[in-house]
């Protein structure tokens, strides 16, 4: 655990029963989380900020977790992506792969998602 | 020589004449009645009335074969659409399947990770994490509840009933939930309206679906204007026309296609399971009516239920 620069999550997640659990299970890990409902909201944000990861859901208002994925791959390669979802087409998941982000499936615990967060933590030491 | 010739062509004893009519009338209403097999009996003397008899076989022998192969084409187009049916409820309830995985997964995620959490930490979860499990429960049990309602439209019971029966049942259960809500309600019943062969209370169930769709539209309207559903009854052509209107902020163009999809909602995650008109569709098909989006006058939504009038004289 790197003490001097905490993990910084951004968490784009519309239903407010599960973005309120997550944000407190993540906060477990890190001080630093931004949450937000709206995918849109996202991609705004994350042109501004620096995120060392990014947890969203994939059918969202604004853009899907595949347009964050996509948009991530290309503007910001360093940081890592995580879509969370109930339901996962094939062809969705063959889209989410291909933007280089992990798929992890509703509904999983917060163990998996402390273990994915200690895991976005091997991050490179600064360039 | 003679005795040919009189065969062939003299005039047939009378009783002969009509012995041979009468059996040739007996087959040709036994064909007419379906029993394609009656043949009339030959002589083989090639006299008028044993040609006529040919005549009638063939005949009953040709259509035989027609309504042969006629039968087996009605029953493979049978076969066929009973497959197409079968295939589009199959898709629907893929449909339906993904849509029920996608809704219980979001409550299941938040059990989930509170229960993990708490076993981590070591610590029993806090009260507002058992305010969040209550939440989730209760958003599985309104799915759980909207998925037995469409399954449920299989068993219908229809009985010949009053017109007006489904708006008043519905009224009865609604009215005064909508008054509470500071929604102005009108109804309005047709003159003379015919008897419907219904199930009541799933029809109530399908104006109280669209009378609750209305009253959340006006919850969300911004604009001045008293909040107002018309709700009612009139006879057209044979049918009975149900309607209810708001005079709330109307459907969005691009969801107007989707509205009785299964599981589509444009409410807050939460709180619709957007069961709700798909669900009013299949009961309302069940009747043998349709349901249907208009656009209201003003901008608020309409949805026209067209259920077909029992016929004047008890036969259903």
């Amino acid at each position: 655990v790197s003490a001097a620069s905490p993990l910084r999550v951004l968490l784009v997640e519309d239903d407010p029963l599960v973005s309120s659990i997550l944000a407190r299970v993540i906060a477990e890990a890190t001080p630093k989380v931004v949450s937000l409902n709206d995918g849109r909201a996202a991609l705004a944000v994350l042109r501004d900020a620096q995120f060392d990861m990014v947890i969203s859901d994939l059918r969202m208002p604004g853009a899907s977790g595949i347009e964050i994925a996509e948009w991530i791959r290309r503007e910001r390669p360093e940081t890592r992506v995580v879509v969370i979802s109930g339901f996962v087409r094939d062809a969705e998941e063959v889209a989410i792969l291909a933007a280089g982000a992990r798929l992890l499936r509703k509904p999983f615990g917060a163990a998996d998602l402390l273990s994915l967060l200690a895991a976005g933590d091997d991050r490179p030491t600064s360039p | 020589m003679g005795d040919l010739s009189q065969a062939e062509g003299g005039a047939l004893p009378a009783h002969e004449l009509e012995a041979g009519i009468a059996a040739i009338t007996a087959v040709l209403l036994d064909v007419a009645s379906g029993r394609f097999d009656a043949r009339a009996p030959r002589t083989n003397t090639g006299d008028a009335l044993d040609v006529l008899a040919f005549l009638v076989n063939a005949t009953a022998e040709e259509v035989a074969t027609l309504v042969g192969e006629l039968r087996a084409e009605r029953d493979e187009l049978r076969r066929a659409q009973a497959k197409l049916v079968h295939a589009a409820k199959l898709a629907a309830l893929g449909e339906l399947a993904g849509g029920v995985a996608h809704e219980l997964n979001q409550p299941l995620t938040v059990i989930l990770q509170i229960v993990e959490l708490s076993q981590i930490v070591g610590k029993p979860p806090r009260p507002e994490d058992l305010e969040l499990i209550r939440k989730a429960i209760e958003r599985m049990a309104r799915i759980v509840d909207g998925v037995r309602s469409f399954a449920r439209s299989s068993a219908m019971r229809a009985v010949l009933s009053p017109g007006r029966a489904p708006v008043d049942a519905a009224l009865e259960l609604f009215a005064e939930h909508l008054r509470r809500d500071g929604v102005q309600v009108v109804a309005s019943f047709g003159e003379g309206l015919p008897q419907v062969m219904a199930d009541v209370d799933r029809l109530q169930q399908v104006l109280v679906n669209l009378l609750a769709n209305a009253r959340d539209a006006l919850a969300e309207r911004s604009a001045s204007g008293e909040p107002r559903i018309d709700v009612g009854v009139h006879a057209s052509d044979g049918w009975l026309v149900y309607s209810v209107a708001d005079n709330g902020p109307g459907v969005a163009p691009e969801h107007q296609a989707h509205l009785f999809d299964p599981f589509f909602t444009t409410k807050d995650v939460g709180k619709g399971t957007g069961l709700g008109l798909s669900v009013s569709y299949g009961i309302v098909r069940d009747h043998g009516g349709d349901i249907a989006f208009e656009p209201g006058a003003g901008g608020g939504a309409r949805f026209v239920l067209r259920i077909p009038a029992a016929r004047a004289h008890g036969a259903p």
